[in-house]
C-alpha cells in the first residue's frame, strides 16, 4: 500500500521486514516490522523510482506501481545502492513496466542479472552516476544531477557517511533527503503501524535505538574516527535543510523539527562515548 | 567500443589449486583508451569424495560459463552445498540459477536476508554459523567468522584437508601500480597465475588505494594492526597454506602478501594527524 509524502510529487511504496532475527541489519534482538522503501518522483508524466524494494515484497511494489503509472508504463530508476535491499525487483519491474533510463554506480551492470535477451534490449538504458570518480573517493558535492523533468532534477552525491558505493539523492522541489541505509532505524510495533513519523505522532525514539541500527549495519563506527562524518552530516542538513527524511529501510521522517530532532540523535549516535 | 555482454573465462582456468579444491574465476574485461584490463570474479568448488560445495556464485552474467565448468568438473553429479560468502551480486547473483539446475542443493552459510532477497529458494537455506563443519567424504568445509568484512552477514570459509581460506572480500588487491584504477584488476594472461607466479609483486600504494575504497571503512578506522593480528592468529590456528579472495589472483604465499595488505591498509586511514 502505497503512501502519498507530497502531493503528486513523490509517494513511498513498499512493504514491511518482520524482524524475527533473520535479518542482518537490525540490532541483535529487535523486534516488530521495519518498513522497506521505495518512492516515486512525480512530475507531470515523467516519473523516477528511488529503489525498487525488496523482492519478497515485489507484488505489492508492482501493484503500487501499476496504480500510479498505468500497467506497462514508462518509469526510470536510481539505486541508491546496488544491495540486493534496493536492486532486487527490477527484473519483475522491467517485465511489467517500460525501464526508460536506469540510474547507478559501480562497475556492475544490474541488467547483466537478466537472460541475454532482455540484457542486449536494455542494456544501453544504464546511465553510470558515477563515472567521474574523485581521486581519493571522497563526497562528491552534488556531482550529479538527475532530470526526473525539464526544470526539476534529483541532486546525486556520494555520501562521506556510508559502507559500500553508496548515493543520496536530493529533491529540492520536496525538501526530501534520500539517505539510503542511514536514518533506518524507525520501526513498528505493528505491520499496519504508521511508516511515516511525523508531528503527528508520538515519536519514542531513542539515541539507543538510533546507534543501535547504525552500528548494526556500520559496525566500524564504535571504534573510528567519526569526527569528520560528524562535521559533514551537520554541514550537510545546515545547507539543505530538509523537510523529509526519507532512507530504504524504516519509518519516513517528515517536518523540520522531525527531521532535526533525529539527525541530533545521528549526531549523539556518531559520538560512540555518549551512548 | 561495443560493451562486452558477458564476462569471459580466461584459458588457464579452471584451475586446480589444492587438494579437492578448483579455482574458477569470471574476468570482466574493462576496456580503457588504451589497453583492456581484467578483474577476477572468482568462484571455487572443494570437492570431496560424495559432495561438493561451491565458494560464491559469480555474476549472473557469467552463469553460462559457471554453469558448463560445473558440469565438466562434476561429471554428472550433484552440486550438494553452496556457500555465498555475503549478499552481493558478484558473491549470490547465481543462486537462483543454481537452485534451479540443482533442486537438492543446500544453500549454506549466514542466511540472513536472503528470504527477502530470493523468496523462491527459501526452503533451500540452511544458516550455519563459525565453526559449523560440511562433510564433504574425506574433505571438510569449515565455517569461519569472516575477520574483514563489508556486510555484517559476511562469513569466510576454510577448507582443512586443503589448508585453503576462503576470504570473500578480504584480501582482494590489485597489484601492478600502473593501473591506477580502484577496482582488483589485473592484466590478460594473468587471469590463472597465483601471487607466487605473478612477475610483478604486490604495491602498498595499490593495496591501500582498493582497501580505501572496497573497504571505505579503513579511513576512519585505524586498527589495521589488530585486524591482521587477528587474520595472522586465525591462519595460524588452522594452518592456512593458502588465501582464496573473491577478486583477485589466488594468494599462494599468504606470509609475504598479508604485510603488504596491511600496510596498505594502514595506509587507507586517513585522519591520523587529526587523531595524534
Amino acid at each position: 500500500m502505497f503512501t502519498s509524502l507530497h502531493t503528486d510529487k513523490l509517494t513511498v511504496l513498499g512493504g514491511n521486514i518482520p524482524l524475527d532475527g533473520r535479518v542482518s541489519w537490525v540490532p541483535e534482538g529487535a523486534t516488530g516490522f521495519q518498513p522497506s522503501n521505495a518512492y516515486l518522483l512525480t512530475e507531470g508524466t515523467s516519473r523516477l523510482l528511488v529503489d525498487s524494494g525488496l523482492a519478497v515484497h515485489s507484488e505489492e511494489i508492482l501493484e503500487d506501481l501499476a496504480e500510479l503509472i498505468g500497467e506497462g508504463g514508462g518509469v526510470s530508476i536510481f539505486f541508491t545502492r546496488s544491495e540486493m535491499d534496493c536492486v532486487s525487483n527490477l527484473e519483475p519491474i522491467a517485465g511489467r513496466f517500460d525501464i526508460e533510463r536506469l540510474f547507478t554506480g559501480g562497475v556492475i551492470n544490474p541488467f547483466d542479472a537478466f537472460d541475454d535477451l532482455s540484457r542486449m534490449a536494455l542494456r544501453g538504458r544504464r546511465h553510470q552516476i558515477d563515472a567521474h570518480r574523485t581521486e581519493e573517493g571522497d563526497s562528491l558535492a552534488r556531482a550529479a544531477e538527475i532530470e526526473i523533468a525539464p526544470g526539476r532534477v534529483l541532486q546525486v552525491e556520494s555520501p562521506l557517511l556510508r559502507l559500500l558505493p553508496t548515493f543520496w539523492g536530493w529533491d529540492e522541489e520536496t525538501g526530501t533527503l534520500f539517505t539510503s541505509d542511514t536514518f533506518t532505524h524507525g520501526v513498528m510495533d505493528r505491520p499496519d503501524g504508521q511508516r511515516i513519523i511525523d508531528s503527528t505522532v508520538e515519536d519514542t525514539t531513542t539515541v539507543e535505538q538510533v546507534a543501535g541500527h547504525l552500528y548494526a549495519k556500520y559496525e566500524w563506527i564504535p571504534r573510528s574516527t567519526c569526527e569528520p562524518l560528524r562535521e559533514w552530516l551537520q554541514e550537510k542538513f545546515q545547507t539543505l535543510d530538509p523537510e523529509i527524511i526519507a532512507p530504504s529501510r524504516g519509518c519516513v521522517l517528515k517536518g523540520r523539527d522531525v527531521v532535526r530532532r533525529h539527525l541530533d540523535f545521528m549526531l549523539d549516535a556518531l559520538t560512540p562515548q555518549l551512548v | 567500443m561495443e560493451e562486452q555482454l558477458v564476462e569471459t573465462m580466461s584459458s588457464d582456468l579452471p584451475r586446480s589449486v589444492a587438494k579437492g579444491v578448483t579455482w574458477m574465476s569470471s574476468c570482466l574485461p574493462f576496456h580503457l583508451a588504451d589497453r583492456v584490463i581484467h578483474g577476477h570474479n572468482s568462484t571455487y568448488l572443494v570437492q570431496g569424495e560424495h559432495s561438493s560445495i561451491l565458494v560464491d556464485t559469480g555474476n549472473p552474467s557469467s552463469w553460462p560459463i559457471i554453469s558448463s565448468t560445473l558440469d565438466e568438473l562434476l561429471d554428472g553429479r550433484e552440486l550438494t552445498y553452496v556457500f555465498p560468502t555475503h549478499p552481493e551480486l558478484p558473491h549470490t547473483g547465481n543462486l537462483p540459477r543454481l537452485v534451479e539446475k540443482y533442486p537438492n542443493i543446500q544453500v549454506v552459510g549466514d542466511t540472513r536476508d536472503y528470504h527477502l532477497f530470493y523468496p523462491q529458494i527459501v526452503p533451500n537455506l540452511h544458516a550455519k554459523v563459525p565453526g559449523d563443519k560440511v562433510d564433504l567424504g574425506g574433505q571438510e568445509f569449515v565455517v569461519v567468522e569472516a575477520l574483514i568484512r563489508d556486510l555484517p552477514n559476511t562469513q569466510w570459509g576454510f577448507a582443512p584437508g586443503a589448508g585453503v581460506l576462503f576470504t570473500a572480500d578480504g584480501f582482494c588487491y590489485m597489484h601492478r601500480p600502473e593501473l591506477d584504477d580502484e577496482d582488483p584488476v589485473h592484466l590478460p594472461g594473468e587471469c590463472g597465475l597465483t601471487t607466487g607466479e605473478l612477475q610483478v609483486p604486490i604495491a602498498v600504494e595499490n593495496a591501500a588505494f582498493f582497501t580505501g575504497s572496497a573497504l571505505y571503512w579503513a579511513r576512519f578506522a585505524n586498527d589495521a594492526d589488530a585486524v591482521y593480528d587477528r587474520v595472522l592468529h586465525l591462519i595460524d590456528e588452522l594452518g592456512v597454506t593458502s588465501v582464496a579472495p573473491t577478486h583477485g589472483n589466488f594468494i599462494s604465499n599468504i606470509r609475504d602478501v598479508e604485510p603488504i595488505i596491511r600496510a596498505g591498509h594502514k595506509r587507507a586511514y586517513r585522519y591520523e594527524t587529526a587523531q595524534s
